[in-house]
């Protein structure tokens, strides 16, 4: 499977991903920069991506702790998304997102 | 202050010194950054260790901090392998053990800690083991498959997770903590007991007020634990847990003031202003000589990093991030946000019994810090509390019909 990736500089990755994986583990494998600092247990907000219109409403609904969390980031849009929440599946291959500044380390 | 800086050195790889060196990049530090550690690894993070590296579920590549490419692109020299042995001050040069110098117009400590050793019969025996790096977990995982009845020695944050990962593979576990309560110098009474009987729950052998005071062999072959009491407990695999120590040895010698940690002013220097310490291995002494509590955790190392970089590159200010910590044993996940060592009234909002509540710590009535348990509503909402300096009354909060949301409703309202 394939995430498109935007970087916090605009640039955009194909990135690969497997079934199974978080979105954020996907991203950080790849070499991409993502602060993900508790290590995807959903604590921190610093894997927080932006999914693009067309996938949004694709993706399960986010969770009581995502909501919570999400609470911290630093520019929430409707389409805000922690990458450690987002488990890849088939129907997820060519997902757009877009790394928002929270993932900065 | 930037202008006459151009060589930066940071001493330790590990969470706090990684984040300094990108963060003096960020702040456009353009000069040379030399980041220099012992460990042979690319810079990881520790946290899953404990917790879902133990469980195999976590690759070892996946623990990196950065990587490699990142930190080229940042133009960053890493020193792997190598051992700081002294800092010439006077020089102005940091000298590592295979004899090479790096001199510094400003000097980063990021040394972080080392397992705190316990000094009883048994303790090198094989088959004994700490938790701090990623050798230490490799060989925990290695001997965890094979073990059948596992003694903790113990009952901190490292030791419970350890626990829990053991009890989810059907270990016997036996947990010997020697004060009246787990995790006592982080938590409130009212977490210690809901974690102690969660451990017993699922099966785990808890025992408080006793230390140990021998580890227990047979022709050099590990057999057990004995208490001080007398009472002995078999074990194939013990684990110490009894804390850290801040690596402070190369800033004492270097006649730097060190007590339990490295001490820094609010601006994270040392008292030698071109040398800052940072993460684990610091404590941050407040205005009028309080020392306040060395913090290990991942918020502290990684905010202490960006602010000894903004100083460095702008200009001194006084480091004030919210701490905030968590912890995941079993299904239940800790956070915590503040500090509530201090705390002299607590409120507890939930359900203990359903694995559900979260407990708010008050001093002098001013609101210091929560803890919650699968509540993470609670703990985001205290956090943004405690950072925007809401004040949140005790006595409209201890109102079993008020939620901490209403409460600071009520407070950013007034
Ligand atoms: C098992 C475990 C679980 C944890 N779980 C959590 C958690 O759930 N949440 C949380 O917030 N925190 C957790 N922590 C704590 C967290 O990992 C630390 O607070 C953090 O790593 C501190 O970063 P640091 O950079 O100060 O130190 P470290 O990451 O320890 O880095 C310091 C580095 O400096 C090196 N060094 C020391 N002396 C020298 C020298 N003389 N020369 C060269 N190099 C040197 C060390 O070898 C080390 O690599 C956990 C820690 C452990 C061990
Ligand atoms: S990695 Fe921490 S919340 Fe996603």
């Amino acid at each position: 499977m394939r995430i498109s990736v935007t970087d916090t500089n605009g640039t955009q990755h194909d990135i690969e991903a497997k079934e199974g994986d978080k979105a954020m583990e996907a991203i950080r494998d790849s070499g991409l920069t993502i602060a993900a600092l508790c290590g995807g247990c959903c604590s921190c907000a610093t894997c927080h991506v932006y999914v693009s219109d067309d996938w949004a409403d694709k993706l399960p609904p986010r969770s009581e702790d995502e909501e919570a969390l999400l609470e911290l980031v630093a520019e929430l849009r409707p389409a805000s998304r922690l990458s450690c929440q987002i488990i890849m599946e088939p129907a997820f291959d060519g997902i757009e997102l877009e790394l928002s500044s929270d993932t900065n380390l | 202050m930037s202008t006459e800086i151009e060589r930066i050195v940071i001493a330790g790889a590990g969470q706090a010194g990684v984040q300094a060196a990108l963060s003096l990049r960020i702040e456009g530090f353009t000069g040379k950054i030399a980041l220099v550690g012992d460990e042979a690894f690319l810079p990881y993070q520790r946290p899953p260790l404990s917790k879902a590296y133990l469980k195999g579920n976590v690759t070892r590549d996946a623990l990196q901090i950065a990587k490699p490419a990142l930190l080229a692109e940042r133009n960053i020299d890493l020193h792997l392998g190598e051992v700081v042995s002294s800092i010439d001050r006077e020089k102005k040069c940091l000298l590592l053990a295979e004899g090479k110098a790096l001199s510094y117009d400003r000097l980063i400590l990021a040394t972080g800690t080392r397992s705190r050793p316990l000094s009883i019969p048994g303790a090198n025996l094989p088959g004994v083991v700490m938790l701090r790096t990623v050798t230490d977990a490799d060989c925990l995982a290695r001997l965890l498959g094979g073990a059948r009845q596992i003694a903790i020695i113990g009952g901190g944050f490292i030791g419970l997770e350890f626990a829990a990962v053991a009890r989810e593979l059907d270990k016997q576990v036996t947990v010997i903590e020697a004060s009246s309560r787990v995790m006592m110098r982080a938590v409130s009474p009212e977490i210690s007991n809901f974690f102690e009987k969660t451990h017993r729950d699922k099966g785990a052998t808890v025992i408080c007020n006793e230390g140990v005071s021998e580890i227990v062999s047979e022709n050099n072959q590990l057999k057990g634990i004995r208490l001080a009491s007398g009472k002995e407990f078999p074990a194939d695999l013990v684990m110490i847990g009894v804390g850290a120590l801040p690596n402070c040895g190369i800033a004492e010698a270097a006649g730097l003031a060190v007590e339990d940690g490295i001490l820094v002013n609010d601006a994270l220097q040392t008292s030698d202003s071109h040398i800052f310490a940072i993460g684990d291995c610091c404590r941050v002494r407040a205005d009028g000589g309080r020392h306040l509590t060395r913090i290990e955790s991942v918020q502290n190392a990684t905010d202490q990093g960006r602010h000894a970089a903004y100083v460095i590159m702008k200009a001194p200010s006084p480091y004030q991030a919210v701490p905030w910590f968590w912890s995941d044993q079993y299904e239940y996940k800790l956070q915590m946000a503040g500090l509530i060592s201090e705390a002299d009234t607590q409120i507890i909002k939930g359900s203990p019994a359903d694995g559900k509540f979260s407990v708010f710590s008050f001093k002098s009535g001013i609101f210091i810090g929560s803890e919650s348990v699968n509540s993470p509503l609670d703990h985001v909402l205290t956090r943004k509390a405690l950072n925007e300096n809401i004040a949140l009354s005790p006595d409209y909060l201890s109102d079993a019909t008020v939620s901490i949301k209403q409460a600071i409703e009520a407070a950013t309202a007034t």
